[in-house]
């Protein structure tokens, strides 16, 4: 399922946050409804970890992992590091890369099989992010923009672009990702849709301002909706709609 | 010189304040700009040291005024945002609200760029904006009672008891009308753009007022963006952010022609913003520059004022 959440007047949810399937980063805050939120839906299934990086509260955007691992930039602090390392499973490993794109969450994306990355990524963290997250890398562009951790979500399930992504970028992506894939904005119309919410296998969290529309999309392209889809959506979906490009 | 990046072409000028182009309405003749509702023009410029050898240049922009509208959405909240920090107004409902009376006050766009170097897909940032909305008569819409209550307990906090009995009496009691003033705009725009875009708001308001009765308003609530500096030479320091703002100390405007709303207002306190705002200081751009500490200033001006206020504006910012 999909839930609204706000962080602080803010609807950039995949800013202050960062969600996996065995684990969920959050951003210490003035108020914590933020943080209460996230731990009613999640707290029995996964730890939720209040933390910063490097003292700053954008941790969505500073790093980037999945269920076999973590990868945090060069600047965060060991007192972060430590914290962080005693609060996740032992499963997960967690790494602190140097990477002259330090700002990890908006040049990856990547869910537990597969991950993009900006294509002026070193090499060497390419390396890395193939051994700590377990994940084959691609260096791709999503419809012309190299930030691809900020334009697309990902999840093992499907994916969300940038709305401006042309059918054939989709297809190719898609087939590189192995998910489907579809264009489509969160937040009211923000094409940032990385930064915008975060996802994993079976929640979505998106900002306050979110329409129904666009949460329709996102529950039905990530599949989290609760009710099996009727007919209409799945099998008749071709014979009544015709392709619009 | 932080003004927008689009720079008209090299030869400064004097462009004539605000056209009068009579009513707003579809029937109007547009200079020629297709779609827009209820144009004015504007033009904004710095200083006048034209001096090629200073680092500071003058550039000329030209801003325009427009009727919000639907895809003005972001924008607003992003200015409202910038007001209200972190406190918790629900700034989309206000934003609606905004975009519903959309009749009242403008947004201010940048003019038309002749060549259109890139090419923005319909979506134009917003300098800024203007309005006022009835909070008396609109007291269902809880983003309205969240201001409400924002400015009743700031003031419990950090003003004397008959300021908060003041308030308190005003903005509770239904039988006086109270407008909420909002002018925002992004900080370096210049003072000019005030007096023209106060005029349009109050024709606005006129038009409106024949029509319905909600527009006329007994008191003005505005709140602005203010700070006091530190003074760091001589080892002077500020005082605590905790401590309430003290009447003495002097208080600048981020806004500088809402110094002369302060001026005739009935009460005004202010409370310090420092913990919602994301740097702790700010200032400092130059080396002669002291730091600042943000406040945020409450007014209550009684509507009959707003003509002396209108009359300091064009006395001094009348080009």
């Amino acid at each position: 399922m999909a839930v609204r959440v706000q962080f602080e007047n803010s609807n950039e949810v995949g800013v202050f946050a960062k969600l996996t399937n065995v684990y969920c980063l959050v951003c210490i805050g003035g108020s914590e409804n933020f943080y209460s939120i996230f731990e009613s839906e999640l707290s029995d299934v996964v730890p939720v970890v209040h933390t910063t990086i490097a003292g700053c509260r954008i941790i969505g955007r500073m790093t980037v992992g999945n269920r076999h691992g973590l990868l945090v930039p060069a600047t965060t602090d060991d007192q972060e590091l430590q914290h962080i390392r005693n609060s996740l499973p032992d499963s997960v490993k967690i790494q602190r890369i140097e990477e002259r794109l330090s700002a990890l969450g908006n040049v990856i994306t990547c869910n537990d099989y597969v991950a993009l990355v900006h294509p002026d990524l070193d090499r060497e963290t390419e390396e890395i992010l193939a051994d700590v997250l377990k994940v084959e890398v691609f260096r791709q562009t999503v419809s012309d923009n190299v930030l691809v951790g900020s334009y697309a979500a990902l999840s093992n399930r499907g994916g969300l672009v940038h709305p401006k992504t042309s059918i054939e970028d989709q297809d190719e992506l898609s087939s590189l990702l192995q998910v489907p894939l579809v264009a489509g904005t969160v937040n009211r119309g923000s094409d940032v849709v990385g930064a915008g919410m975060v996802v994993n296998d079976w929640i979505a969290f998106t900002g306050m301002d979110t329409t129904s529309t666009e949460l329709s999309v996102i529950e039905s392209v990530f599949k989290l909706s609760d009710s099996p889809q009727s007919a209409i959506q799945s099998a008749m979906r071709d014979s009544l709609i015709d392709s619009m490009t | 010189c932080p003004v927008t990046p689009s720079i008209m072409a090299a030869a400064p000028k004097k462009r004539a304040f605000a056209e009068d182009v009579g009513e707003k309405g579809d029937s109007r003749e547009d200079e020629g700009e297709e779609g827009d509702s209820g144009e004015e023009m504007y033009s904004g410029s710095g200083d006048s040291d034209r001096s090629d050898m200073d680092v500071a240049q003058e550039v000329q922009v030209d801003f325009e005024a427009r009727t919000a509208c639907d895809s003005d959405f972001h924008g607003i909240k992003r200015l409202l945002g910038q007001l209200f920090l972190k406190s918790h107004v629900n700034l989309s409902e206000l934003t609606d609200i905004i975009l519903s009376q959309n009749y009242i006050g403008c947004v201010i766009k940048q003019g038309e760029i002749p060549e259109d170097s890139d090419s923005d897909d319909g979506e134009e940032e917003i300098f800024g904006f203007i309005t006022v909305i009835n909070i008396t008569d609109r007291k269902d819409k809880p983003c309205l009672q969240a201001v409400k209550a924002l400015v009743l307990d700031r003031c419990k906090e950090c003003a004397a008891q008959n300021t908060y009995e003041e308030f308190s009496h005003i903005l509770e009691n239904d039988r006086h009308r109270v407008g909420f003033l909002m002018f925002e705009r992004f900080i370096n725009l210049p003072t000019q753009l005030a007096l023209p875009s106060y005029e349009s708001l109050n024709k606005d308001l006129q038009q409106a007022q024949i029509m319905e009765m909600q527009y006329t308003f007994d008191y003005i609530l505005m709140i602005s963006k203010t700070y006091t500096e530190i003074k760091t030479k001589g080892g002077k320091k500020g005082k605590k952010s905790s401590q309430p703002q003290d009447h003495r100390e002097e208080i600048h405007f981020s806004n500088a022609e809402e110094e002369f709303f302060h001026q005739e207002a009935q009460t005004t306190f202010s409370y310090p913003v420092i913990e919602e705002s994301d740097s702790g200081f700010s200032g400092n751009w130059r080396s002669d520059d002291s730091t600042t500490k943000p406040f945020r200033t409450v007014m209550l001006i009684p509507n009959g004022k707003m003509v002396e206020i209108r009359k300091k504006m064009e006395e001094y910012l009348s080009v």
